[in-house]
């Protein structure tokens, strides 16, 4: 007979819950786990909304029962055809931007790290602009250019600033440099061409859900989950980047290797959420803090920033399309309240401290 | 600052010895520039041509375009660029950061927003009726940046004073954004806005414009010294008598009229302000008084050399001076960043 | 240190549910029956970009996304249901002179929703704009899409033409306006005279319209000639205030939003002012945005009454 000792019980400081199937187990915090319960179930309802709503009124109900029965065969197009594709996109890729926003600032220990500091968007920008002014204006062209514009705008920055290795300081400068050429360049273009381009491309580089199909959509879904798979595998190495390197090389994480990687990813996700509906400001930036904020956790949680940054551009599309007059592009509403919601954040910290 | 303390008399000899050549060069540069924009534009007349326009002889040709155009342009170039090369020195030395430019108060974002409002809602065509508009914008804008970066103790602080820049600058460009999509002959005007002229801006705007320019440099002189003790930490600052509180409103009041007038008066011009006093650090070391000195001599000659730029590049048409800047002055600050001494702040 | 932990989440919950709610209140009941699609059993093929289309023989309520067509379409006799708008604040021109077309969001993006709404039986719209959108469109009725707006106007309306089963009317068109062209061009002279089209466009240009542009192209139909500059695809060129003597010519038209005010010439014009003895303020709604026939009508006018008033 073997006895057993009973599992010492720690106290984590927080409470803590043990997700088990079969041999495998998390340990998951109490309330991150009611957090992205609530966030997913903020997500569906609006969700659900969002699909009802439009100059074609359908009830909650009606959107339900085009899923569950069929309905009425225009509710099926108008629900399934014209508006899932659109708030699938606003789910998915605001999830995608949250996960990229947290993995940047965790890499950077910076809060206010995101992925326009870069010049990603001003590259993603130029390259649409110059597919539309020397190719054509059809959707495929302009996303190619745009995902290309960005990949190689990284590119550009990363080899200009290595002189024996990537220092930080340097990388911000060059960074500043190339996004301002670009800048430059896209007032350019949008000077030289047709009146009605320049605003349909301005749209677009605000990020906008205007439009969105299901065919591109599928296919940076599909693109992006591996990626975001691999990214949430990473996740425990860059909690413990957040200790600082040396503490993190301690423990056998390799901060090089998890830091390079999992940034290089972040950048793909922004660049596929950009691919599909232009550089959307100010998700990947907020939604991080935000949810770190309500579940009370140290570190910043992928998951849950993800989930938030899909409500939140969920949320921010139906405010563009639904609040506003005329056909706003959802990155104006994005960046108009994300920056005042640094305004409050300064507001706040100045008076805590004060 | 150095880690190696060389001998004290050599490097600032050394410094000294620079100084005044390297002022003359700046001088004898900025006749130059000066003279190749009454010179040179996109109609390529000869040099004797201009120079009998000058004097007031020549063909009507001639005249329009010299007098009317090239004169007043210059003039605008010279004043602009110095209001910016003074707002970026200031601004670099206020935050203690060499990549701070005067925009980052949200000028630009406000005078943008009352430029996209005076065409939306009042009908507003001309660049001249813009530059008051755009004034008040970039003139509020800042003071609510000031407010918001500055509630509670510890007033002006500069890392919480770029943090509310930045935010508010996005809250007024996410509005100009929605506003302009939404009005095409809006969004038309400010696409030229945006890229930065000097053209078009005629003695009548730009003569009442001069004495905001002019106060703003004197306050930066004025400051200069004690943006030199700040610059060595605000406890040492304040050992040496500075009044840090005044020195941070007086810094924040000459940039807005500096950065606000030029933008007002050319549009948005990027660069200048971060490039420039980054560059009179680099060759000429770190006294406020040196830079601010090379700035207003440096900043001038960029600009009117971007607009010659772009004036012969695509002629017979022109590329905007705004546009031309970023594309002079990105490539000098991405090599200074590349030098293997690079370091944070010379 | 936050003291309390359980407030963030319950703000969470119920600002989400007081979205939820607000918007709700939105939300009416839906509108119950599909569309009935059109009764004719009698329809016609029409070739175009996306394909060929059966449309109906005597549509009723026509959707159209592009200035040319609703130029043509009306001035074919059919005035469209709901047509896409260059801006919303302008809505539908002026010059067109006709009432109730329903705005349906702008070229570039037109509102599928409110279309839907306007149940109509045709809808006509652009490949090189519209191509993601022609799914949707054949969705809610027949939908006929032109190659690009950029082809020469007059072709364009022959296809406009054919979708609204009114293939001679729109042949009458495009030959009564080269008649009247000729008209002009015998009754005032103009041989050998040159003509430049001006649109200013900010401090540092002025452009000018070439020979292939649509207004270019009615005064070169008129028999002025352009003289010859850079043309971007023959579309336009752009000049900068210096070389403003580069926009000279016999006569000049300069277009402005508002034709009686004489302070919308641009300065590097006025200043000049003895080198364009000839010179007229046009109304750019229809010399640069009304392409198609009845645009092209009150371009003719136009012309006509400035050469009318030199002699």
């Amino acid at each position: 007979m073997t006895a057993r000792l009973p599992s010492p019980k720690f106290d984590h400081g927080y409470r803590r819950l043990t997700l088990r199937a079969g041999r495998l187990w998390i340990p998951v915090r109490a309330r991150s786990l009611t957090v992205g319960l609530v966030f997913s179930m903020a997500i569906l309802l609006l969700g659900i909304l969002s699909l009802g709503l439009g100059t074609y009124q359908l009830s909650p109900a009606q959107v339900l029962q085009t899923f569950l029965q069929g309905g009425e065969s225009l509710d099926r197009t108008v629900v399934l055809q014209w508006r899932l594709p659109r708030t699938l996109a606003a789910v998915f890729l605001g999830v995608l931007l949250g996960m990229a926003g947290a993995v940047f600032q965790t890499v950077t220990r910076n809060p206010l790290a995101s992925p326009d500091i870069l010049g990603l968007s001003n590259g993603a920008f130029t390259g649409m602009l110059l597919s539309i002014v020397f190719v054509s204006s059809s959707w495929p062209v302009m996303t190619a250019g745009a995902v290309t514009g960005g990949l190689l705008t990284a590119l550009v920055i990363w080899m200009l600033a290595q002189r024996g290795g990537v220092q930080g300081f340097r990388l911000i400068v060059i960074g500043i440099g190339v996004a301002a050429m670009l800048a430059s360049a896209n007032t350019w273009m949008l000077l030289e061409v047709e009146l009605e381009t320049a605003m349909f491309a301005s749209a677009w580089g605000a990020g906008t859900l205007n439009g969105v199909t299901a065919v591109p959509l599928a296919g940076a879904m599909l693109s992006a989950i591996p990626l975001a798979l691999l990214l949430l595998a990473l996740a425990p190495r860059l909690r413990q980047l957040d200790l600082g390197d040396d503490a993190a090389t301690s423990t056998g994480a390799r901060p090089g290797t998890a830091r390079t990687l999992s940034l290089l990813i972040a950048v793909g996700l922004v660049s596929l959420a950009t691919a599909v509906i232009g550089p959307v400001a100010f998700i990947a930036l907020a939604a991080p803090q935000i949810a770190r904020r309500v579940a009370a956790t140290p570190y910043l949680s992928l998951i849950l920033s993800g989930l938030l940054g899909g409500f939140l551009l969920l949320g921010s599309d139906l405010i563009a399309q639904h609040i506003l007059p005329g056909a706003v592009p959802v990155g104006v509403v994005t960046v108009t309240v994300g920056g005042l919601y640094l305004v409050t954040t300064i507001i706040q910290e100045i008076r805590r401290r004060a | 600052m150095r880690t190696v303390l060389p001998k004290p008399e050599t490097s600032i000899r050394a410094r000294h010895q620079r100084l005044l050549p390297g002022l003359l060069i700046l001088i004898a540069l900025l006749l130059f520039s000066t003279l190749l924009s009454l010179a040179v534009g996109s109609n390529g007349l000869p040099l004797n041509v201009v120079f009998d326009a000058l004097r007031g002889d020549g063909e009507a040709e001639a005249q329009y375009v010299v007098g009317d155009l090239r004169l007043p342009r210059t003039v605008t170039g010279l004043v602009v660029g110095a209001a910016l090369g003074v707002a970026g020195a200031l601004m670099q030395a206020f935050t203690r950061n060499p990549l701070a430019d005067p925009g980052i108060l949200g000028v630009n974002a406000g005078a943008a927003f009352a430029v996209a409002c005076g065409v939306a809602f009042l009908g507003l065509q001309g660049v001249t009726s813009f530059v008051w508009l755009a004034f008040l914008g970039a003139f509020t804008v800042t003071v609510a940046v000031y407010l918001i970066g500055s509630s509670g103790r510890g007033a002006a602080d500069p890392i919480r004073l770029t943090l509310a820049g930045v935010a508010l600058g996005a809250v007024f460009s996410g509005m100009t954004t929605g506003l302009t999509l939404s009005n095409p002959d809006a969004f038309d005007h400010m696409r030229s806005w945006n890229a930065g002229s000097l053209l078009g801006r005629g003695y009548e705007v730009l003569l009442p414009m001069l004495p905001f320019i002019g106060l703003g440099i004197v306050l930066a002189f004025f400051v200069a010294p004690g943006l030199n003790a700040l610059a060595l930490g605000n406890d040492i600052a304040r050992s040496q008598g500075a009044n840090i509180a005044v020195i941070r409103i007086v810094v924040i009041l000459a940039v807005t009229l500096l950065a606000g007038t030029s933008t007002a008066l050319a549009g948005p011009i990027s660069f200048i302000g971060l490039m420039v006093p980054h560059v009179a650090r680099w060759i000429f070391g770190l006294d406020q008084r040196v830079i601010l000195g090379v700035s207003i001599l440096l900043a001038p000659i960029i600009v009117l050399l971007a607009d010659v730029l772009g004036r012969v590049l695509i002629a017979p048409a022109e590329i905007p001076v705004g546009i031309v800047t970023a594309f002079i002055g990105a490539p000098v600050l991405i090599l200074l960043a590349r030098r293997r001494k690079a370091s944070t702040l010379s | 240190m936050r003291t309390s932990t359980s407030h963030p989440i319950l703000a969470m919950t119920s600002a989400s549910a007081a979205l939820v709610l607000a918007l709700s209140g939105c939300s009416a009941e839906g509108t119950e029956a599909t569309p009935e699609p059109a009764a004719d059993s009698s329809t016609h093929p029409v070739e175009h970009a996306r394909g060929t289309t059966e449309v109906p023989n005597d549509p009723q309520s026509v959707v159209v996304l592009e200035p040319v067509e609703l130029d043509t379409a009306v001035a074919l006799g059919v005035t469209p249901v709901g047509a896409a708008v260059a801006s919303n604040v302008a809505g539908i021109p002026e010059y067109l002179g006709v009432e109730g077309v329903e705005p349906v969001g702008t070229v570039p993006e037109p509102d599928l929703e409110a279309i839907a709404a306007l149940e109509p039986d045709l809808i006509l719209g652009t490949d090189s704009r519209h191509s993601k959108f022609y799914d949707q469109l054949e969705s809610i009725a027949p939908t006929v899409f032109m190659e690009t707006q950029a082809d020469p106007w007059q072709e364009n309306m022959l296809l406009i033409g054919e979708a609204l089963n009114q293939q001679e009317e729109s042949q009458q068109l495009v030959d009564g306006f080269n008649e009247r062209c000729e008209e002009i061009r015998d009754e005032y002279d103009v041989d050998g005279k040159t003509a430049n089209l001006i649109r200013p466009r900010d401090e540092t240009t002025l452009s000018l319209y070439g020979p292939t542009s649509f207004a270019g192209g009615a005064l070169e139909c008129v028999g002025l000639s352009i003289p010859e500059q850079d043309w971007e695809d023959g579309l336009q060129a752009d000049i900068s205030p210096e070389n403003v003597r580069e926009a000279e010519a016999d006569y000049v038209f300069v277009t402005t939003d508002d034709v009686a005010d004489e302070s919308t010439v641009p300065a590097a014009i006025s200043e000049n002012i003895s080198q364009f003895p000839s010179l007229t303020l046009v109304d750019t709604s229809y010399w640069v945005s009304g392409v198609g026939p009845l645009g092209g009508e009150e371009v003719l006018d136009d012309i006509e009454e400035f050469l009318e008033a030199q002699q």
